[in-house]
């Protein structure tokens, strides 16, 4: 029964993020205030830029160091048009986005030629580079920032409400946690999954490996761009400090909490690395020093993040209800 | 003459990332991780510098020894804490704890020594003239201190019994045990040069860009460039090709303005690794891909 397959993995698959809507929208109708609201939209935009980068760290194994660079392309590409060309809201998101497609694609390119910690070494350079760029003084403004943009308008209806754009960063993320699912439970995640484990094998299955490490950087690039595109109108002032390096470390660090390539451990460890830098006094000086410890041990302990402590449950309780697997080889040597 | 002017910042400029270089030489070529913590080393230096002076050292000899001495102390520290627990665990975990541990390096410097640089004293004051080019003895210093670390490192490893360890440990561990080479030591060792260099590093820089600040990543990527531009795999070509980085970026501020140069370094890096990663001076053909 085709159908009843379909329907079990669909729901399957859209379960978790339907789960995470409900929260998202449900957030938005707690009374909560002005504040908590743009905390939410800021963790919203992190979780946004993270589950583009899980893509390619996660979903296919390709070390990428450079988010923030790709959230500062969608961002400036979007105010400059709202604010010097004055475009509406939605058709300059899409030409940021675009810019960054085709910049993601390059990246995918060298992304072809390195590997591990190249690649890494590389892709910090490409984000370094955005932002040694973005602080040239020209048109962009430089290090004094660029503003006044905009607020969003949206067929017409103007997004002052906090609520609203909190709203907007939280339907924004939602669809892309349902782009992502859908990507990675299609072909193309599967095909990720075997470039990650073993590119040679893959490769001798019939991967298209060059196409699917381009389109990979592709999207994931144009996701980090989504986020700096949404996020720069309702900031309605950017400058090249919210997407510096460290930024893109931050989301790194996201990615690996949340247990490199699971969205929703993504979206999670963002709201927790936002949230503490923005309560911990001190710039989150305190936060982050112990983030980075916490890094430190996950890579020595579970090198899986948090799904890998899923695992390692899961291989207990298999013990624990089943003979292990000694029991197993009794039986190979009995018969032989 | 302000091509000559240059030359000489170029050299100096150089020599600070021909320390940092070093570090990434020896910690790759003993256990193939590229350090991303590499360039907040040399920030971390810088500041154990400062305290020291601030406690009221005044000669920059002992300073500068110290904070070697620290250094080395701590480059043990971080490969028992990073980077022996992580090995095994795949290439994407050792790169995220050298990631996570820039993070504490930046984040716990700022907790102890505030999020700004500071004003550190020039090591030394004055300089000599040679014809229109001036050359301060803080750059003299710096070469100096280049120059025999240099030869310190090529002796060391080319004729010691620990260098030739080390050299062994790095080709082969397996063989290397077999022989009798404690390989975690000589390991250890790596590290513990890698971060005392860096240490040393940033006493001398900070009279010039202050001590501390958000320079780490900065560095770690422009010392990255020296070392695969003379080729990550060659003492010498390291040390070349961090020198020849620092003066080209140096000079580059005659025809254009400093801020244009450095997105044209980073630019030049990625250049460098797709189109020849064995570098200038790479000992033999190794594939990044």
């Amino acid at each position: 029964m085709p159908d009843k397959a379909f329907a079990l993995r669909a729901g399957r698959h859209l379960a978790p993020t339907l789960v995470a809507a409900v929260i998202l929208i449900g957030f938005a109708f707690t009374n909560a205030g002005a504040t908590d609201l743009a905390l939410g939209v800021n963790i919203g935009v992190a979780a946004i830029a993270a589950v583009g980068l899980t893509l390619t760290i996660g979903g296919a194994g390709q070390l990428a160091l450079g988010q923030a660079g790709f959230m500062a392309i969608g961002a400036y590409g979007t105010a400059y048009l709202m604010r010097d060309r004055e475009v509406a809201f939605l058709p300059a998101l899409a030409a940021g986005v675009a810019l960054a497609l085709v910049i993601g694609v390059l990246v995918g390119y060298i992304a072809l030629r390195l590997r591990g910690h190249y690649l890494a070494m590389a892709t910090l350079a490409v984000g370094t580079g955005i932002h040694a760029f973005l602080m040239l003084p020209g048109p962009l403004g430089g290090v004094n920032g660029y503003a006044p943009i905009p607020f969003p308008e949206i067929f017409g209806y103007r997004l002052l409400d906090p609520r609203d754009q909190y709203l907007l960063v939280a339907v924004t993320l939602i669809l892309v946690l349902l782009g992502s699912r859908w990507l990675l439970t299609a072909r193309m995640g599967r095909e990720l999954a075997a470039i990650r484990d073993d590119e040679v094998a893959a490769r001798s299955v019939g991967v298209n490996i060059t196409a699917r490490k381009v389109q990979v950087f592709a999207i994931s690039s144009a996701i980090g761009a989504l986020a700096g595109g949404v996020n720069a109108p309702l900031q309605t002032a950017i400058d090249p400090s919210l997407f510096s390096t460290a930024v893109s470390i931050q989301l790194f660090v996201m990615v690996i909490l949340g247990g490199l390539g699971s969205i929703y451990g993504a979206v999670l460890a963002a709201a927790l690395v936002t949230w503490l830098i923005s309560v911990v006094p001190g710039r989150g000086s305190w936060a982050l020093t112990v983030l980075g410890l916490i890094v430190i041990a996950f890579m020595a302990l579970l090198p899986d993040g948090f799904a890998g402590l899923a695992r390692v449950g899961r291989s207990l309780k298999a013990r624990w209800s089943r003979p292990g697997p000694a029991a197993g080889t009794a039986v190979g040597e009995g018969s032989k | 003459m302000r091509i000559l002017d240059l030359l000489v910042s170029g050299l100096t400029l150089g020599s600070i990332y021909a320390l940092v270089a070093l570090g990434f030489h020896l910690v790759f070529k003993m256990t193939g991780v590229i350090d991303f913590a590499q360039g907040d080393k040399v920030v971390i230096g810088g500041l154990i510098g400062l305290t020291l002076v601030n406690q009221g050292l005044s000669a920059v000899l002992v300073v500068a020894l110290i904070v070697l001495a620290a250094g080395i102390v701590l480059g043990i520290a971080y490969d028992a804490i990073v980077i022996l627990p992580t090995q095994g665990n795949g290439p994407i975990a050792a790169i995220a704890a050298t990631v996570g541990i820039t993070l504490v390096f930046a984040n716990g410097g700022q907790l102890i020594w505030g999020p700004d640089g500071k004003p550190f004293p020039p090591v030394a004051t004055g300089g000599i003239e040679l014809g229109e080019v001036r050359i301060g003895y803080q750059d003299l210093l710096i070469w100096a201190v280049v120059l025999a670390v240099g030869i310190g490192l090529a002796l060391l490893l080319g004729r010691s019994r620990v260098g030739r360890g080390m050299v062994a440990a790095a080709t082969d561990p397996l063989a290397a045990t077999a022989v009798g080479v404690n390989v975690a030591r000589m390991r250890a060792i790596a590290f513990a040069l890698a971060f005392g260099l860096a240490a040393l590093a940033g006493v001398l820089v900070a009279p010039i860009t202050l001590a501390g600040g958000a320079l780490g990543t900065a560095l770690t990527l422009k010392g990255f460039t020296g070392a695969v531009l003379g080729g990550l795999g060659s003492t010498r070509g390291v040390l070349a090709g961090a020198l020849l980085l620092g003066v080209i970026e140096s000079e580059l501020g005659v025809v254009m303005s400093n801020n244009v140069v450095e997105p044209i370094v980073l630019i030049a890096l990625i250049i460098i690794l797709l189109v020849m990663p064995n570098g200038l001076f790479g000992l033999r053909r190794q594939r990044l891909a």
